[in-house]
């Protein structure tokens, strides 16, 4: 493995670089998607450790499917979030027992400062609120408002149109306005 | 094209997201939607105002680290079994001639019709001139596909028709929906009969499209019960009825699968075409086993590492979050476990074709 380093690197050429096995060059497009694709996966699991185990293993099954990855016919970013939306479907088939959702925060037991509990709390919160919806507005209000995308991204990395991307996206918004006025 | 609620919405969000606009400013360019569409900006804004989840840190050094020391060499692909783009079996000999002679038979249809003229058809909408000629040459595909084939085309088919119900939605054609009822029923028992007919001749094939085929119509069903709290009260029955088909077509993917379970056996029958139930009113959401994403407009040389088949597995233990939304019964939520689905009731079960078996749908 010789390549240095590259984060600024664009993605085509890091990921030339990875499909021919430089496993540095998937570290650097590891870091690059790493904070959405967490952060993606937090909001469907609504637990920041197993949303950390469980991106990695995104990235572990990304590198394992590299060799079949063909550029020019999809986009690696949305390509990583379907494997994301995957292996959340995966990991709730799987498991057996899990900490109710309500102990999760027992488990980080580091001493926090005010205002960061007070995020964690609100995150968790709605983390939580957007559990409540199915899998598919979870997606919607994820990409579209959690991650910033546009419509046109979210239909890609949902294999919908643009068109239902919206309908959905209304039907969502709908759903958590009815949970935040419960709040 | 009507300037429906879902549509207004979604630009003014996109033109709030490009700095173009503000909450107010758009409540100002909509006044008639005002009272709607404030309460979903608003419900916007303060998603996005709240969602402030960020690595620990030193996790992404960390992470980045024990990442790249577990990645090991690419597996090249088995010697001797080559990977086929579709990753579907190579036809044997007989079908690849009968698929040949429906190409032949494309040809000729094309001929007869003119290029320009079956190009055309594929925007043309139920009730238009070429509609009828656009859902020849789907089922001209369907009939040159193998079953795996069919399965990932009448899905690819059943988006068109969602489409389909969209698009006479916003140009105010309400009363052509039913006539986009009937082709969409129709394409779920083509991709439902398929997805059987390779669950005979390979269970394992099989699991891997039927969380493909179950999302999609997930998401039909989403998107259509979305539609039916903007449509007016006329065109509601025939969404009802799409909803309906698609209900029962998910209830057959997984009677498919829940069948094979310890002790049950493979299917003798599946359920026939969806039938609209009395009243036609609009299922009960049955919250189901999160699936994969449907792959329609996936390109299939670029594989999505996929949900592990739900075939055989033990119920597994989901847990509910402890939140409700008011007014909209128990939490969708983190579905539930898989359900074992009893076949429809006074539905005429449809005989799956033998493996091997010569013969496609009438």
């Amino acid at each position: 493995m010789t390549s240095s380093k590259s984060t600024d690197l664009p993605d085509q050429i890091l990921l030339g670089r990875a499909i021919q096995g430089d496993a540095e060059a998937f570290g650097d497009i590891y870091e690059q998607h790493l904070e959405e694709i967490l952060r993606y996966v937090f909001y469907r699991v609504a637990n920041r450790f197993e949303a950390e185990d469980l991106t990695e293993t995104v990235f572990l099954k990304a590198w394992e499917a590299l060799p079949r990855f063909e550029s020019s016919r999809v986009n690696l970013r949305a390509w990583l979030y379907r494997i994301a939306h995957n292996v959340v479907v995966d990991h709730y088939r799987t498991r057996k027992a899990t900490a109710a959702l309500s102990d999760v925060s027992l488990r980080d037991d580091h001493p926090l400062p005010e205002q960061r509990v007070q995020t964690r709390e609100q995150n968790q919160q709605l983390a939580l609120a957007i559990q409540s919806l199915n899998a598919n507005l979870q997606n919607v209000i994820i990409c579209r408002f959690i991650n910033g995308l546009s419509h046109s991204e979210t239909a890609q990395i949902m294999g919908l149109r643009e068109g239902h991307v919206r309908v959905l996206q209304h039907r969502a918004l709908k759903k958590l306005r009815q949970w935040l006025e419960k709040e | 094209m009507r300037d429906n609620l879902t549509n207004i919405l979604a630009s003014c969000l996109e033109a709030i997201e490009q700095g173009e606009r503000t909450v107010e400013g758009c409540l100002e360019l909509y006044p008639a939607h005002r009272e709607t569409l404030q309460p979903l900006l608003d419900t916007a804004t303060a998603l996005k105002a709240r969602a402030d989840f960020a690595p620990r840190p030193g996790f992404r050094e960390a992470s980045r680290a024990r990442l790249v020391k577990r990645l090991g060499p690419h597996q090249p692909s088995p010697a001797g079994h080559p990977v086929h783009r579709s990753g579907h079996k190579r036809l044997p000999v007989f079908s690849r001639k009968l698929a040949m002679s429906w190409a032949i038979i494309l040809a000729l249809v094309v001929s007869l019709l003119g290029a320009g003229t079956v190009y055309a058809s594929g925007s043309a909408l139920p009730g238009d001139l070429l509609y009828p000629v656009k859902l020849s040459v789907e089922h001209i595909r369907l009939s040159i596909a193998d079953d795996a084939g069919e399965v990932s085309l009448a899905t690819e088919f059943l988006q068109t028709r969602l489409d389909e119900i969209q698009a006479l939605i916003e140009a105010n054609r309400e009363d052509d929906l039913h006539l986009v009822v009937e082709p969409f029923s129709d394409r779920i028992t083509v991709a439902t009969h398929s997805l059987a007919a390779v669950f005979q001749e390979n269970a394992e094939r099989a699991a891997q499209l039927a969380p493909l085929l179950e999302e999609a119509l997930s998401t039909h069903t989403e998107v259509l019960t979305s539609l039916l709290d903007t449509v007016p009260d006329r065109a509601k029955p025939a969404i009802e009825r799409a909803i309906s088909s698609s209900s029962r077509g998910r209830e057959v993917v997984r009677g498919l699968f829940e069948s094979d379970r310890p002790g049950g056996g493979p299917p003798e029958s599946i359920p026939g075409p969806p039938v609209t139930p009395p009243g036609g009113g609009v299922p009960e959401r049955t919250p189901g086993p999160p699936v994969s994403p449907p792959d329609v407009g996936r390109p299939e040389s670029t594989p999505v590492p996929s949900v592990t088949p739900s075939r055989g597995d033990p119920p597994v233990d989901i847990p509910t979050p402890p939140v409700t939304v008011p007014g909209d019964g128990p939490p969708e939520g983190v579905p539930g476990p898989p359900v074992t689905l009893p076949v429809t009731p006074g539905v005429p079960p449809i005989p799956v074709r033998p493996p091997g078996a010569p013969g496609r749908r009438p």
